[in-house]
């Protein structure tokens, strides 16, 4: 695919859940790192993404996995590669950037469950048990693995420590990538 | 019972809630609105910035219908997309903080305090203050109720 897009500048649009998204920023990460140009096409979202994707309206897409695991394991799409640290388990054939010889190429979406702040503590200590619990189900790990997701469920603290370390790691990407802030 | 006083400020609340949620301990905010004995008395909303069927949408349905049965009361999973998830950010960071209204979000909410510069110019004040907490506001809006997932791009 990098190959083609040098070939042909601009063949490429790509599909992204939307701006700002860490699929977005992959994106363009990549086209800074790979040389190549593409056309941003956002969308509200991974499964309209997704299916402009299957329309062909864009000829790529970049997604959280989620959103295109049913859709690579019934053959619909063709996975490219996994961003993560390691090749996803239930798609072993698919390469990581990383392998493909893209150094530091890591990029995973996080989903966070969050409360407003003045939320009473003894009701966000409840919520936070609950989810907890049931996040650590082997049967909800199951599921979430079967749907694309790797449980942390690490808790408030955690969470807390998490977001301050990713929110620099991110401006770092998006200057890195060129993005204007809009 | 301390503290009843005055109201106090959004930092100190933040604080202490901290304090609660770190040590399960007591802590200076008892002047709660609602109980935890109670809660949930009535559905509680959770909020998806996007698009139904996304990865944030699924991940926030499997979590509401689990974290439902085991609160024993009911989750309803709500979409506003928009603005690159701004849009459900802002909703529940300024719904009534009384546990009824959630918020499932992706990465979205690290990264768009380093893309969103125009968006955020009410906060220049803050940045100028202190160059680091372009998130301060969006921390201040939120406590972690727990980590969830990550998905592989």
């Amino acid at each position: 695919m990098i190959a083609r897009a040098k070939a042909k500048p601009n063949e490429f649009n790509y599909a992204s859940p939307g701006a700002g998204t860490t699929p977005h920023l992959s994106a363009e990460f990549l086209k800074i790192v790979g040389g190549i140009e593409m056309t941003h096409v956002p969308f509200s979202g991974a499964a309209p993404a997704i299916q402009a994707l299957l329309a062909g309206t864009t000829q790529v897409a970049v997604s959280a996995l989620p959103a295109v695991l049913g859709f690579i394991q019934s053959g619909e799409l063709k996975a490219l590669a996994v961003t993560g640290a390691h090749r996803w388990i239930d798609l072993p054939d698919v390469p990581t950037m990383v392998e493909l010889g893209y150094k530091d190429f890591i990029a995973e979406t996080l989903q966070f469950f969050l409360a407003p702040a003045k939320t009473p503590p003894d009701i966000v200590e409840k919520l936070s048990a609950k989810s907890l619990e049931v996040l650590k189900r082997p049967e909800i790990v199951d599921q979430l693995r079967s749907n694309g997701y790797e449980v942390i469920a690490n808790g408030p603290q955690g969470l807390r420590q998490r977001i301050e370390t990713e929110v620099p790691k991110w401006r770092d990407v998006i200057a890195k990538a060129g993005i204007k802030p809009v | 019972m301390p503290n009843k006083t005055a109201l106090p400020s959004r930092r100190r609340i933040l604080r202490a809630a901290s304090v609660a949620l770190g040590a399960a301990a007591t802590s200076s905010f008892h002047v709660t609105r609602a109980s935890a004995a109670a809660y949930p008395e009535r559905p509680i909303k959770i909020v998806v910035p996007f698009a139904p069927a996304g990865p944030t949408d699924i991940i926030a349905r499997i979590l509401g219908q689990n974290l439902g049965a085991a609160l024993g009361g009911n989750v309803i999973v709500e979409n506003r997309p928009g603005a690159g998830g701004n849009i459900g950010i802002g909703y529940v960071a300024h719904a009534e903080a009384d546990g009824y209204a959630l918020l499932v979000i992706s990465s979205a909410f690290v990264v768009n305090p380093g893309l969103y510069a125009k968006s955020l110019t009410t906060l220049s004040r803050i940045l100028r203050r202190s160059p680091n907490s372009a998130p301060r506001r969006m921390r201040s809006w939120f406590l972690p109720g727990s980590a969830s997932t990550r998905s592989r791009n």
